[in-house]
């Protein structure tokens, strides 16, 4: 059989057409006829193929493509697509069938990497042509099925109550087998611990060890299938739907998230599910990790983050692949051998860029991260150094990231709260702060009317940082800050933010209040999204949504707003229904 | 860490009570970084006895610092200040004789002290710095805020003001997004550039048309 191949005109690709690039040789063709499935991009000398597949994006997969000789001409010179067609290939392929690569000029096939080098022996390589043959399963086949799931939850000890919606979830999805594992022990308020698996408490904290307990969550799973999330990521009703109609075999998977910023689910905000980075992988100056492991030095090591995290992300298009693409650190979709062949990099910490670090590596290996494009996940909070009001720099279909914002951003809808920490522990902290760093010789007291309203919480701000007293030495000026991050802002400044605040305050002998407030667009950001008051909440299920003809009508709005824009913010297959139905279905409504 | 600033009459003509003195106020404060000054009265007033001979005075002539030749005022060896901090030992005073010389050259000096003790881990007990008389109400506030950042207290306008600023950029950027100029001039220029895009393609595409259109009937 010969399947010709033509990428989607949106994506932009450089075109494999008559007039640019050179025509499929006779004698590939006839391989066709002997028994051999041929796929390629490349336009035919003579003759019709059997089969053509247009508009091809990142959402499409290979699986059925299934022959005892498999053979690509030309597929890694004429698309950035060609890791997850190989990936799907490799895996849907019996033991013994071989796969043929024709006129690709790279010294190194994808299927030459770690992870099918011990499932594919090379035959021939010779002419430009390379053959390889199946000995053995691949990790991800070993755990084959889809059937049985193990959902994990990294977490700590503070208030359950968010984690409680989370798990509630999980329980309710309709999957024949499955576990919860959670790693660490959650606030008293946890309901579910006769339902759970609780797993890690010996792993400490602080600092946030985020990597060692999505490894140990890996390593404790019973079931094949990992799903391991943040305790604010939201798992649409259809889960076990989207991933059988995705299909098994995956590589390091995950859903699109989307924020709401009000009640009415009428502001959606594409967040933090899986980004793309095209410079990250090209920084050059390199750290020691954390291990000192001479052998390795990595442009992820803790040192080099502030110059790491000028790279530039964006929210990458579920329709485009590229070999920067990572899933953000708080879903993956993934094979329980995908990820023990593969782990997180455990001398890295929570916000170190841990997530990038591990699809970089995993691609370099062989393992593509990609969106499953039958769901959605909605985060319950949105940290509000990625929810700016200001927009999101989001991958279009073309390639080129655009700031986006929702039209309905500058409505006066009621919001849900910007900060995840309670009105009543936001004063204290703030008051934490006076007792450490404000002489003791001006008391301060800060009014009630700080945390609730925008304008008098940046005046008491202000009031505070214009009395403090710190010595201009290296350690106290980052632990200054560190606090000034977990009890005046409730936010995680940039690194290249910490940086610069400390060479302000060393070298032009720069005031907090000029640094922390004048120059702080994160706290700018802050006003801008709640400049009257929800800052804070007065209790944790503010931050779920209330069922009301209201929320349905701004669901269909935004269902319309996001279908419109399906090349350009998040995509789904299918058309209004399955957008409404998809928000809906992963919408945390109080109950 | 707490800083001194002695005069230096008070230091040429009362050495051992300026010591004292300042021996006296490590031992009966506080941690608490206070700037002490001490004038000629305050020498005068002191006593040369309780001397603790357990801190020592580590005492550098600030010459050491500046090379003289190259300008009137003087010009500052960053590396000598460097070098300096960094054998710095703690649990010392370290006295710094800057007599005679200019207040600017002083405030460059302190700023690069500032700078070599930023990463060292542990700070001497104080750092006393000699200077002239005349300069006492000059160089004394540098360098009390030479190594610290001190409080320093905005009245309810000035507080109101910058939050009112604030408050004023954040409605602008959630009206209009980052940048509202661009956004404003974006849209606006976007518009006519499209129409007139727009415009002159269907115009090139009557032109082919009518061309072929001639060249058939030709």
């Amino acid at each position: 059989m010969l399947i010709r191949l033509f990428h989607h005109k949106g994506l932009g690709y450089a075109a494999v057409n008559k007039k640019l690039a050179p025509k499929l040789p006779s004698s590939v063709q006839s391989l066709a006829n002997e028994n051999c499935t041929v796929l390629t991009f490349r336009p035919l000398g003579n003759g019709r193929p059997d089969r053509q597949l247009k508009k091809l994006t990142a959402t499409d997969r290979f699986t059925w493509v299934v022959n005892d000789h498999l053979v690509f001409f030309g597929l890694e010179t004429d698309t950035p697509l060609a890791p997850i067609i190989l990936w799907d290939c490799a895996h849907a392929a019996a033991i013994g069938s071989r796969i043929t690569l024709i006129a690709d000029i790279q010294p190194q096939s994808f299927l030459e990497r770690s992870y099918f080098s011990k499932s594919f022996n090379l035959l021939k390589n010779a002419d430009g042509s390379k053959t390889f043959i199946k000995i053995s399963q691949l990790p991800a086949e070993v755990d084959k099925g889809l059937h049985q799931w193990s959902f994990g939850i990294p977490v700590g000890p503070e208030d359950a109550t968010l984690l409680n919606v989370t798990v509630k979830r999980i329980l309710d999805l309709d999957i024949p087998e499955k576990e919860i594992l959670l790693c660490g022990r959650p606030g008293s308020n946890f309901a579910y611990f006769d339902q759970v698996r609780i797993v890690g408490e010996d792993i400490t904290a602080p600092p946030v060890k985020i990597c060692a307990k999505k490894n140990r969550l890996a390593n404790e799973a019973k079931y094949p299938n990992l799903c391991i999330i943040h305790d604010r990521v939201y798992l649409p009703s259809n889960f076990y739907e989207a991933v059988l109609r995705f299909g098994d075999a995956y590589p390091l998977t995950t859903l699109q998230c989307l924020f709401f910023d009000d009640k009415i689910n009428l502001i959606p905000r594409r967040y933090s599910d899986f980004g793309v980075s095209y410079r990250a992988k090209f920084n050059i100056s390199k750290g020691m990790m954390r291990d000192n492991a001479t052998s390795e030095p990595s442009t992820f090591s803790p040192v080099m983050l502030p110059q790491f995290e000028s790279s530039g992300f964006f929210a990458g298009s579920a329709l485009r692949y590229d070999m920067g693409a990572y899933p953000t650190g708080s879903m993956y979709i993934c094979k329980r051998s995908v990820w023990q062949a593969f782990p997180q990099n455990e001398n890295l910490h929570w916000i170190e860029f841990e997530d990038i670090e591990q699809a970089y590596r995993a691609v370099a290996n062989g393992v593509p991260s990609r969106i499953n494009p039958y769901a959605i996940t909605q985060s319950i909070i949105s940290r509000p150094l990625l929810g700016r009001v200001s927009g999101t720099f989001i991958e279009s279909m073309r390639g080129i990231p655009h700031l986006t914002r929702p039209w309905s951003e500058f409505l006066p809808l009621k919001r849900r709260p910007a900060i995840k920490a309670s009105q009543a522990n936001a004063l204290a902290s703030m008051q934490r702060f006076i007792d450490k760093y404000v002489t003791s010789a001006d008391p301060l007291i800060i009014p009630a009317s700080t945390v609730i309203r925008s304008v008098n919480r940046i005046e008491s701000i202000i009031n505070i940082l214009s009395r403090v007293q710190i010595p201009l030495h290296e350690s106290s000026i980052r632990q200054f800050i560190a606090d000034f991050e977990k009890w005046i802002m409730f936010d995680q400044l940039p690194f290249s933010f910490i940086e610069q605040a400390c060479h302000r305050m060393l070298i032009d002998h720069a005031h907090p209040v000029q640094v922390l407030v004048n120059e702080n667009e994160i706290l700018k950001n802050h006003v801008a999204n709640r400049p009257k008051g929800e800052i804070f909440c007065t209790e944790l299920s503010d931050y779920l949504q209330k069922p009301s003809v209201f929320l349905k009508i701004g669901t269909i709005f935004s269902a319309i707003y996001l279908l419109s824009k399906r090349k350009r913010i998040i995509f789904l297959k299918g058309l209004l229904p399955s957008y409404y139905q998809a928000i809906i279905n992963s919408t945390p409504f109080i109950k | 860490m707490k800083t001194f600033y002695i005069s230096s009459s008070a230091w040429l003509g009362h050495k051992q009570a300026c010591k004292s003195i300042a021996m006296r106020v490590i031992k009966t404060t506080t941690n608490y970084p206070d700037a002490i000054v001490i004038d000629m009265d305050t020498a005068r007033r002191g006593c040369d006895h309780d001397m603790d001979a357990s801190i020592p005075f580590f005492e550098i002539d600030f010459r050491e610092w500046v090379s003289e030749t190259l300008s009137e005022t003087g010009t500052i060896s960053i590396e000598a200040i460097r070098r300096a901090a960094a054998t710095l030992m703690d649990k010392c005073f370290f006295v710094i004789n800057a007599t005679g010389f200019h207040a600017s050259t002083i405030h460059s000096a302190l700023h690069q002290l500032r700078i070599g003790l930023y990463s060292k881990e542990e700070w001497p007990l104080a750092i006393v710095l000699i200077g002239d008389d005349s300069q006492l109400h000059n160089t004394s506030p540098v360098l009390a805020q030479a190594f610290y950042v001190r409080p320093n207290f905005l009245g309810r306008t000035a507080i109101k003001t910058i939050a009112r600023r604030i408050a004023i950029d954040a409605m602008h950027l959630r009206i209009f997004g980052k940048a509202p100029h661009a956004w404003i001039s974006g849209k606006i220029l976007n518009a006519i550039f499209s129409t007139t895009t727009i415009m002159i393609r269907s115009d090139e595409k009557k032109d082919i048309k009518r061309q072929s259109w001639n060249s058939i009937e030709g």
